[in-house]
């Protein structure tokens, strides 16, 4: 065969569309092909000199892209010109593009470097002859074994063991796992060949390699047949020489290996699943392998973890032993999990898992060694006996750069955080530290994405953690505030991000969800486990300063505010119920829901359900206005108090409220009292109580006066102003009043997002119209305020804005100073 | 050809990216930031304890465009993304000399 025939091989075998037989034993007997024909034309038929294959080519598992590695064994006397052999054996393929793993030596030579160096060593245990008479090979290979292979058995396991635990620390980051090395990685070829060479240094010896059972045989010959499938694939698509599966090249892997959707699920999710099924199977059995033969070859010292195997077959025996491992945080011998796997084959689902197993479960959920067992757990498959659940996502991996983990991974490592989490913790460490240990939340981490693959994963989750629970014998109290848990567990990101949390029905919202600071603290702590348990994507500093934020604003809500009383909460609810009972034919289910749900809880509170009633009817109107009016206006008299109530409905715009004022005390009408409210889509709502006109006779005229003025006020910036300036000389008369009794504060720590403007004052026309001018003018946005007259006392408590936010903190002190200037000048 | 530079407000990602996508730009980089400007951070006061936030969380998105395009991107952007509040945020716009498409070779507006 030319070497020209066998680039045609080559690129054959490289092509994606190469046919199934292409494989890699077929590649590997083409370059035999040439290497014997090759080496028959250079070296002498003497039977001294002999070629062969080693590592990968020696296993007959030639990949597109892997090195040929070959080794001339020369005769000790008279041996071939090297440099010939070189040139007429290396360069050609060198020059042909292949790497080629090279050496030309003696055998003498070649036992001592393998003395020295067990990369060596190991290459020629899996030696193959290519060339020469297989007398002189089972020599050579009779020499390696008898004077290395043996004498050095133990070394050459501990040897393998460093190696294995080095590459899986170094290949053990997020990183890898998301696109991993199927050579190196975990789980990978190398993991595979680790087996493979613990059995020949083991039968090398003349012992029977015990460490795997013929089940345990088929497993990893299955998972084999994965990974060399997926590293074919990688090798053809890619074109080159990479064992990193990348992110961007997995869907067409996927594709081109014959995956496809099922389901939610994708072909690459599909994909992915079972190849991380396969490298999970060939980590645990090469460990599985490492330590029995570490213990063989060192005596019963070794340190390869806890041996109970005769006392695992009680599930409560079992349970026991993963609770020493916790306390002691020895790992359970491999000889005693092998032996668990066969005690669970004959557990049923429904069965035998009494209350008093349930709770050491629990107690070992909720320690601090909890991640670690639970690793062990799902290593053995301990959990997915207990439960069965978790099987169906135990291997699924989410497509996306985002989650590092499949699920079953990804719910031990988050359950591994909370028990991480101290009380100094930068994060909120004083304030969640006291829920850490929380049955329900340790639950709620464990099973939170029970339900991934099946659309609404926190729905679904809710509903199977439901059953989950119930049939653990769980009491009702406990499975609602777990599903509750499991059910929003998104919530808090997805607020945080996808809302204005400068805006109080926002966080109202969320409290009035929550209900309490320990649901508040609980789903905090578990967003934060799971975004860490995610991936750095989901958790960093950008996210924490979001949920961080979140996190104040509402608990401060929930310890001060509106929803820090339990029955105000409640109250909320059975109110929308009423008023849904009191709704008129007039307005549409729809509508009326909708308008429900933009009605701010502190208006829903303390507005009589009848008085809403009227609001409603009165929006109504508004919004079915054929003329062009700003405004909605209704009034009564209440002739017991001499007062006319008010009620005003428009769209939010500034100066507002200032105009009102204006308008209502040009027609002599004060305001003893009054509501302001905007709903959440910019509807204003302003209930006002005002004197009675001075004759009552033509209050009809007066009031349709006041709305003319008001509709003229609204457009008219310059006809405001004159107004002002009318006001302001009018006022100017002389009260006999102390002007020190002003009390004007800016509070901006009683409300997250408005700063609360307080004034107390003798009670005069134009106080609230001046007031109200002076805030416009400086471009305040007025969102709430309740107005009150005791007795001739004004007691004004306003919400304020200014941008969008409260007023910086250095502005308030001149503002205060500006408004109580501004209000003594009233009574001079 | 220009670049468009936008930080602004998280939860505004989805409508920017809305309105942009429904002008035919389809590629775009999105990126977590955090900065400060006017708003300076702000502070948290809980229990009389003050947590000053120094950084607040944006989102910056950036496209490149044909400058015919210009005028309308920077229009649905602002329309999308103003609320008339502090920290509604600013767009940048800076002129790209060239832009090569790396499976093609193609550049300038075809590489877009």
């Amino acid at each position: 065969m030319s070497i020209e025939i066998l680039h045609q091989a080559r690129d054959l075998y490289r092509s994606i569309a190469a046919d199934p037989g292409h494989c890699p034993a077929w590649f590997s007997a083409r370059v035999d092909e040439w290497v014997h024909q090759t080496s028959a034309q250079l070296l002498p038929a003497d039977g001294r000199t002999i070629v062969l294959a080693l590592g990968g080519y020696g296993r007959e598992e030639l990949f597109p892209f892997s090195d040929i590695d070959l080794l001339v064994c020369l005769p000790e006397s008279d041996p071939p010109d090297s440099q010939l052999v070189a040139e007429t054996l290396f360069v050609p393929l060198w020059d042909s593009g292949f790497d080629v793993g090279h050496g030309i030596r003696t055998l003498s030579e070649t036992l001592a470097l393998a003395a020295e160096d067990f990369e060596v060593l190991i290459s020629l245990l899996d030696a193959r002859l290519l060339f020469g008479p297989p007398d002189a090979f089972s020599a050579f290979r009779s020499l390696v074994l008898k004077r290395l292979v043996i004498p050095l058995r133990g070394e050459i396991i501990l040897w393998l063991a460093r190696r294995h635990d080095e590459r899986h620390r170094r290949f053990g980051d997020g990183a890898h796992q998301l696109s991993p090395n199927l050579k190196e990685g975990r789980g990978g070829q190398r993991d595979l060949q680790t087996t493979q060479w613990l059995e020949a240094v083991c039968r090398a010896g003349g012992d029977e390699f015990t460490s795997l059972s013929s089940s345990e045989r088929v497993a990893l010959s299955q998972a084999a047949q994965v990974l060399s499938a997926a590293r074919m694939a990688l090798h053809r698509l890619g074109k080159r020489k990479n064992d990193v599966l990348h992110l961007e090249m997995q869907p067409e892997i996927a594709q081109v290996l014959g995956y496809g959707p099922v389901g939610d699920r994708d072909a690459v999710e599909r994909f992915l699943s079972v190849l991380h099924k396969a490298m999970t199977e060939i980590r645990l059995l090469c460990r599985l392998c490492l330590d029995n033969s570490l213990r063989r070859a060192t005596g019963p010292g070794a340190d390869t973890g806890l041996d109970f195997s005769v006392l695992v077959s009680d599930p409560a025996n079992i349970l026991e032993l993963f609770r020493h491992s916790a306390k002691s945080g020895i790992s359970i011998g491999w000889h005693t999990r092998r032996i668990i796997q066969e005690r669970f084959s004959s557990l049923s689902r429904t069965s035998d898992w009494q209350q008093p197993i349930v709770l050491r479960f629990q107690a070992m959920l909720c320690g601090p060694h909890a991640g670690q067992i639970l690793d062990q757990m799902l290593e053995v498959g301990f959990l997915s006996v207990f439960l069965p659940e978790f099987a169906d996502i135990e291997h699924l991996v989410q497509f996306d750069a985002y989650h590092r983990l499949p699920a079953g991974p990804h719910l031990v490592e988050t359950v591994r955080n909370l028990a991480a989490f101290e009380p100094g913790h930068e994060f909120l460490g004083d304030y969640l530290f006291s829920q850490r240990d929380d049955p329900c939340l340790r639950w709620a981490a464990l099973l939170h994405d029970i339900g991934k693959g099946n659309g609404d994963h926190a729905a679904k989750g809710a509903l199977l953690s439901r059953g989950i629970l119930s049939r653990l014998g769980y009491d009702d109290d406990f499975v609602e505030e777990c599903t509750f848990l499991i059910e929003q567990h998104l919530l808090l990101v997805h607020t945080a991000t996808r809302f204005d949390l400068g805006e109080e029905p926002v966080i109202l919202q969320l409290a009035q969800t929550l209900g309490s600071v320990v649901r508040l603290d609980r789903l905090t702590l578990l967003t934060w486990a799971d975004s860490k348990a995610t991936g750095p994507k989901a958790w960093n500093p950008w996210v924490e300063n979001l949920l961080r934020e979140t996190y104040f604003k509402t608990r401060k809500v929930l310890e001060h505010g509106i929803m820090s009383d339990e029955t105000q909460v409640h109250r909320l609810s059975t109110l929308r119920d009423s008023l849904r009972s009191k709704r008129t034919e007039d307005v549409s289910i729809q509508d009326f829901e909708r308008l429900l749900s933009i009605m701010p809880p502190r208006y829903l509170l303390q507005t009589p359900p009848m008085r809403i009633i009227d609001h409603i009817e009165l929006v109504r109107q508004f919004c079915a206005r054929e003329d062009e009016s700003a405004f909605r206006l209704a009034w009564e008299h209440r002739p017991h108090s001499r007062s006319l109530r008010v009620t005003l409905v428009s769209m939010d715009r500034p100066g507002l409220f200032a105009r009102v004022c204006a308008a209502l005390d040009k027609h002599g009408m004060s305001v003893l009292g009054a509501e302001l409210c905007v709903w959440d889509d910019g509807t204003v709502v302003d209930v006002f109580w005002v004197t009675e006109p001075l004759d009552m006779l033509y209050v009809d005229q007066t009031v349709a006066a006041f709305q003319g003025s008001l509709t003229r006020l609204f457009d008219d910036e310059t006809g405001l102003d004159r107004l002002s300036v009318q006001l302001t000389s009018k006022l100017r008369k002389v009260y006999a009043v102390d002007p020190d009794f002003v009390g004007i504060h800016l509070d901006n720590e009683a409300s997250d997002f408005h700063t609360v403007l307080s004034i107390q004052a003798p009670d005069v026309p134009g106080l609230l119209a001046t007031v109200s001018l002076c805030l416009y003018r400086l471009g305040m946005d007025l969102i709430f305020a309740k107005i009150a007259t005791q007795k001739d006392k004004a007691m004004d408590i306003l919400h304020i804005r200014e941008g969008g936010e409260k007023i910086a903190d250095s502005e308030c002190q001149s503002l205060e100073r500006s408004l109580t200037l501004l209000i003594r000048s009233l009574y001079v | 050809m220009k670049r468009v530079e936008i930080i602004t407000r998280p939860y505004k990602l989805d409508e920017i990216k809305e309105a942009l996508t429904g002008i035919g730009i389809q590629g775009m980089t999105v990126t977590d930031v955090r900065g400060f400007g006017r708003q300076r951070g702000h502070k948290e006061v809980y229990r009389g304890a003050e947590y000053q936030v120094d950084f607040v969380s944006k989102v910056k998105i950036e496209v490149v465009i044909d400058e015919d395009l210009l005028d309308q991107t920077l229009e649905v952007i602002q329309t999308a993304a103003k609320t008339g509040k502090i920290g509604d945020g600013k767009i940048f716009i800076s002129t790209i000399d060239n832009a090569i498409r790396i499976r093609t070779g193609e550049s300038g507006g075809s590489a877009l």
